[in-house]
């Protein structure tokens, strides 16, 4: 995934049309973004290893196209935006953690590392001995899923589909 | 300041308050001024548009990510004209009698009377079971593969059970825990409240109630930027009442009830409460199947609610949520994620004990916070049921199964055979996996004493006659099975006693 900060691009809140940018009615084939209004919480430098970080949770996020990656971001945006300010705070310091604790050991930070280390990395968070540090994984996870998940058009791409008229698919 | 005064006071509107409200609504004839206030919005029927991000920042509680102190444990509660029966599965379970008569155990409470009730409502909401052709492969592929069980002692079928659902011309959305768009479920935003504004209370949406004072309530009402307005215009509010009936959920009650001056001590308030904690488990099939087209959750299993304390249910997420139930990530995750037709998903929900200690409290600018630890018998719980939902899965044709309690993120098909070996209780690691509740209960728990209880056997709080909490706050245990019933009973029980005392609460 590339480098875009939260609300740097020209992407617009309400009903949008995944591939039109025009505002729809809604329905469930429709992409839903949150407004642009929502609170800014990461620094241009932590949303940009956001996205980053994005790529070794969800590895497809680094062929996102321009729009889907605004599209990311914006949900990430929104989705920190809602949370209470102390997790917020959480929130920037553990990708703080992330990105700049493997260069106590190696000098480099976490994007400078080798794949296989970030991964390592990665996992040792997860299974951390402390519940803490796990959750906090966990809720980056969450928020990275949200952005590449939520998103309409990736939801298709997984071919989900759905129908306010599922039971006419049962037959 | 804006003044209003009415005679009866309902501060939530879902299955608790709704109840009550409809139940009360006949004192309006003889002139009886009742209001409703719901914190959260009355949606348009166009504004429930199925769109998970959309509508879980709509009617959810933080999004549907209420966490718990340790962050171990996320709740779902709604903010919504009809609360959380706007965004519930429908599923009607009567409690079962051991339950009340063995678990809680609460001198005056008779099992009978919760079930006279329960058919009442079961009635009034349409509650039926689902015509055999409207039921989906993700449901069928549970029945079967309980009928196919087999673990170390054998070929051991196991009894699978149809759930009662509320819908009405139900058109399988499967968009239920985002608020049914076509309007199919019979929660109390479809039918109790409306028949209780036909008679003439009036239900005051966007109306966030601060404290409780000696017979009035501090409220602000504020446009959600979705919904109806609300009949009120914005402002802060002081609304006195004869009685107040406190709804808000098992959440919002306690922590009500704690920024509010009470004059009482109760030392039980916020205690006990309990949650169904459950997870959500995710196999994967060689073939596509019809999983996310039709009514969602149709069976359930209840062989192990006895001895081990869980019970398993169908059920079929959306994406987001599906790909936070899995641990891990990366590659084998996103493997698991390419084809969303290929999954089958069972949700486990675990009977937690009531403990003083798993509380709602309230911060410094008087928000609820939940303190809640997992006993080591819901751990265990938890390790078991993925287990027996791994057998399962598997003896329903799954190729592989994700157990977040496993050693591995994949448990091959190959691999059946080692499942007792594979899901153990030390690869159990709270805050990486996703355990979530959507069914609390306790925190303003009935019972005969103060010590032990905040509420009488009728939801008056102990030593304050015109104060009433009817939803599942009031639970004194885990109900064992899906609520909404049984805290639809319980808030009828109040409307009585309400009733019973009406003279004497009306002419204070």
């Amino acid at each position: 995934m590339g480098i875009e900060s939260a609300g740097g691009g020209d992407e617009r809140g309400g009903w949008m049309s995944p591939g039109s940018e025009v505002a729809t009615p809604p329905g469930p084939a429709e992409g839903w973004l949150p407004p642009r209004t929502a609170k800014r919480v990461l620094s241009r430098e932590r949303a940009e290893f956001l996205a980053y970080l994005a790529t070794r949770i969800v590895p497809e996020s680094a062929a996102l196209g321009r729009v889907e990656r605004r599209r990311f971001m914006l949900i990430a945006r929104f989705a920190l935006g809602n949370r209470p300010a102390f997790e917020r705070f959480q929130v920037r310091l553990f990708l703080w953690i992330v990105q700049w604790l493997p260069a106590f050991v190696t000098l480099r930070s976490f994007e400078g590392l080798p794949l296989p280390w970030q991964d390592a990395i990665l996992r040792l968070l997860e299974n951390a001995p402390l519940a803490l540090i796990r959750a906090g994984f966990w809720g980056l996870k969450t928020v990275i899923f949200m952005g590449y998940y939520g998103q309409a058009a990736i939801a298709a791409r997984i071919r989900y589909e759905p129908s306010f008229h599922g039971n006419e698919k049962l037959r | 300041m804006i003044e209003r005064a009415v005679d009866i006071l309902i501060v939530g509107s879902g299955a608790g308050g709704a109840t009550v409200a409809k139940e009360l609504a006949p004192l309006c004839r003889d002139g009886v001024r009742i209001a409703v206030l719901e914190w959260g919005p009355k949606l348009r029927d166009d504004e429930f548009t199925g769109q998970e991000l959309e509508m879980a920042g709509k009617l959810y509680f933080d999004s549907g990510g209420f966490l718990n102190t340790s962050k171990t444990l996320a709740l779902a509660f709604v903010k919504a004209y009809g609360g959380s029966t706007v965004a519930y599965t429908g599923t009607s379970i009567a409690i079962p009698q051991q339950v009340v008569e063995r678990h809680w155990a609460v001198p005056g409470l008779d099992w009978h009377d919760l079930m006279r009730r329960t058919e009442k409502y079961k009635a009034e909401n349409n509650v039926h079971e689902l015509d055999d052709s409207l039921i989906n492969e993700n449901n069928r592929l549970f029945r079967d593969g309980c009928a196919r069980y087999s673990d170390g002692a054998g070929s051991r079928p196991l009894a699978v059970k149809k759930f009662p659902v509320n819908v009405r011309d139900c058109q399988g959305s499967g968009m239920c825990n985002m608020g049914c768009p076509n309007q199919a479920k019979q929660g109390t935003n479809r039918v109790q409240l409306p028949a209780a504004e036909r008679q003439g209370v009036e239900v005051v949406t966007n109306c966030r109630v601060e404290t409780i004072g000696e017979k009035h309530v501090i409220a602000t009402v504020r446009y959600a930027h979705c919904g109806l307005p609300s009949p009120w215009p914005n402002g802060r509010y002081r609304i006195s009442a004869k009685t107040i009936v406190v709804s808000c959920g098992s959440v919002n009650s306690p922590a009500l009830l704690q920024r509010s001056a009470l004059p009482v001590r109760l030392p039980a308030l916020g205690r006990y409460f309990t949650c169904h904690p459950a997870l959500t488990l995710v196999a994967q099939h060689p073939r596509p199947l019809v999983n996310y087209y039709g009514f969602p959750k149709t069976y359930y299993c209840d062989d192990f609610e006895t001895a081990q304390h869980f019970i398993l249910e169908t059920c079929m997420y959306f994406p987001f949520t599906t790909a936070k139930n899995l641990a891990g990530f990366g590659a084998q995750h996103s493997a698991f994620m390419s084809d969303f037709r290929r999954l089958q998903q069972i949700l486990v929900l675990v009977s937690d004990p009531a403990l003083p200690d798993n509380r709602i409290a309230i911060d410094r600018d008087g928000n609820p916070v939940l303190h809640y630890d997992f006993p080591d018998m819901v751990l265990d719980a938890f390790v078991e049921s993925q287990k027996v939902s791994a057998r399962i899965f598997f003896a329903a044709g799954a190729e592989r199964v994700h157990a977040p309690a496993a050693a591995k993120f994949a448990i091959e098909r190959s691999e059946a055979g080692e499942l007792d070996r594979l899901i153990d209780r030390r690869y159990l690691k709270l805050g990486k996996i996703s355990i979530t509740s959507a069914h609390h209960m306790g925190g303003c728990r009935m019972g005969a004493d103060p010590a032990s209880s905040v509420t009488d056997i009728w939801g008056r709080v102990h030593g304050v006659p015109w104060l009433y909490v009817a939803d599942a706050s009031l639970f004194p245990g885990s109900s064992s099975v899906n609520p909404y019933l049984t805290i639809m009973s319980l808030a009828d029980r109040v409307a009585e006693g309400i009733r019973a005392r009406g003279r004497e609460l009306l002419a204070a």
